[in-house]
C-alpha cells in the first residue's frame, strides 16, 4: 500500500512561519551584534572615539569628567599622557587644597602634607612633559599660591 | 485502421471513416475514455492543488528552519571559539613573556602605578594569589581612585550636591576607610603603609571639606554601613552646608 504523505494543517504553517521569522530576527541580530562586538564597530569604543570625548572634556575644562574616562577606561599610554597629566595636576591641587584646610583646623601632619602637595605641583607645573597642559597648570598652581594667602 | 465498411485507412482516433462516413467505435470509446480522464485529472488536481501547496509550503520552513538551526550552531561555536581562543592566545602570551610580565609588574608596582598595576595584571589574567601582594594594592587602590573621583565631582561642583553625588562621595570614603577584599584579607607591610596614606587623605578631607566629627568618622570605618546610617551622614554632611567651589 503506498504511504500518503500527511499534509499540515494552516494553523500549523502559519505557526511555524512565525517561528521561521522569529529565529531569523534573532539570528540576525546576533550576528549584527557579533560582528559589531568583533568589529568594534558597536561594542568597544575605538581610540579615536576616547581621544575625542578626552578632547572635549579637556577644552570644557571639565577635569572631573576628563578623569572620570580615563579611570573608566583605563586609558594609559602615550594617546592620552596629555590628560593623565593635566588631571594629575588638578587633582594634586584639589589635594592641597584640602590639606591646607585641615592644617588651618591644626590636623597634626597637615601643614607637611600641604607642603608636600605644593611641592609636587610645583614641580609638574614648572616642567610638564607635555607643552599643551602648561598654561593650565600654571594656572592650577597660581590657584594653589592663591589658596595659601 | 481500415474501415468495415469501404476498408480505406484512417486514423483509430476518428469518430467516423473520412471517405465513406461510416461511424468509428473504437473512436467514440477512445473519444469517451479520454473525455473521462480529462475529468478525473480536473477533478484530482483541484482536489490536490491546495494540499500541495501547503506541502510545498511546509517543505520551505522546515528548510528554514533547518538553515537557521545550523546558522544558529555556527554562530554559537565560533563566538566560543573566538572568545575561548583568544583567551588562550592572552595566556600562551602571558606564559612565553613570563619574565618581561613579571618584570612590568614590579616595575609598575616599586613606582606606585597602580592603576596601570590592576590593568595589566587584568590583560594578563595574572589577578590571583600568585600575586597576592600586587593584587591586594590594585584592589586597595582601585577604591582610593573612585574616592579621588568622587572628592573631584564633589569639589567642582557649583551649587549644592545632589544626593547621588553624597552618596557615591559617602560610599567611596567607606570604601577606602574599611576596604573589604576577601580574597587578600592580610595587608602585607608595604601594602598596609599605603592604605594608611590612603586613609589619612580620606579622613583629612572628611574633617576639613565636610566637617565630619570623629563618630561620624568612626561610623565610615566599620565593615558594614546601614542604608539609615548612610543616610544620617549625607543629612550631616547637607546640614552642615557643604564646601562649594569657588570658580
Amino acid at each position: 500500500m503506498r504511504k500518503t504523505k500527511q499534509t499540515p494543517g494552516v494553523a500549523a504553517l502559519v505557526l511555524k512561519a512565525l517561528a521561521v521569522l522569529l529565529a531569523g530576527v534573532l539570528l540576525v541580530e546576533m550576528l549584527i551584534f557579533t560582528v559589531a562586538s568583533v568589529s568594534g564597530v558597536d561594542g568597544d569604543v575605538t581610540d579615536a572615539e576616547l581621544i575625542s570625548w578626552c578632547e572635549e572634556d579637556y577644552y570644557a575644562r571639565d577635569f572631573a569628567g576628563l578623569y572620570d574616562t580615563l579611570t573608566l577606561f583605563d586609558l594609559y599610554g602615550e594617546g592620552f599622557d596629555l590628560y593623565r597629566e593635566v588631571t594629575g595636576g588638578y587633582i594634586i591641587l584639589q589635594e592641597y587644597e584640602q590639606w591646607l584646610r585641615a592644617a588651618e583646623q591644626g590636623m597634626d601632619g597637615a601643614p607637611e602634607k600641604a607642603a608636600s602637595a605644593l611641592a609636587r605641583l610645583e614641580a609638574l607645573a614648572n616642567a610638564p612633559d607635555h607643552g599643551r597642559n602648561a598654561s593650565l597648570l600654571q594656572g592650577f598652581l597660581a590657584k594653589a599660591y592663591a589658596l595659601a594667602d | 485502421m481500415k474501415c468495415v465498411n469501404c476498408g480505406a485507412n484512417f486514423s483509430a482516433r476518428d469518430l467516423y471513416c473520412p471517405y465513406c462516413g461510416t461511424e468509428n467505435l473504437r473512436g467514440r470509446r477512445w473519444q469517451r475514455q479520454r473525455a473521462e480522464a480529462a475529468r478525473d485529472y480536473h477533478e484530482a488536481r483541484s482536489e490536490e492543488l491546495p494540499l500541495l501547496r501547503r506541502r510545498l509550503a511546509n517543505k520551505v520552513l522546515n528548510r528554514a528552519l533547518l538553515i537557521e538551526g545550523v546558522l544558529f550552531a555556527l554562530l554559537i561555536v565560533g563566538v566560543f571559539l573566538a572568545f575561548f581562543l583568544g583567551d588562550a592566545a592572552d595566556r600562551l602570551q602571558t606564559t612565553l613573556h613570563r619574565d618581561r610580565v613579571e618584570t612590568e609588574l614590579a616595575q609598575l608596582y616599586e613606582e606606585g602605578r597602580y592603576g596601570e598595576l590592576h590593568l595589566r595584571l587584568d590583560e594578563t589574567g595574572l589577578f590571583g594569589q600568585e600575586h597576592y601582594e600586587y593584587s591586594q594594592m590594585a584592589l586597595l587602590h582601585y577604591d582610593y581612585e573612585d574616592f579621588v573621583l568622587a572628592r573631584m565631582e564633589f569639589l567642582t561642583q557649583r551649587e549644592a550636591p545632589e544626593e547621588y553625588t553624597m552618596e557615591r562621595l559617602i560610599g567611596s570614603m567607606h570604601e577606602v576607610l574599611s576596604p573589604y577584599i576577601p580574597a587578600y584579607p592580610e595587608l602585607t607591610e608595604r601594602n598596609a603603609r599605603q592604605l594608611e596614606e590612603y586613609q589619612r587623605e580620606v579622613t583629612a578631607f572628611a574633617a576639613a571639606m565636610l566637617g565630619m566629627e570623629e563618630a561620624e568618622l568612626a561610623r565610615l570605618r566599620q565593615d558594614y554601613l546601614t542604608m539609615d546610617e548612610e543616610a544620617a551622614l549625607i543629612s550631616a554632611v547637607l546640614e552642615r552646608g557643604c564646601y562649594l567651589a569657588e570658580n
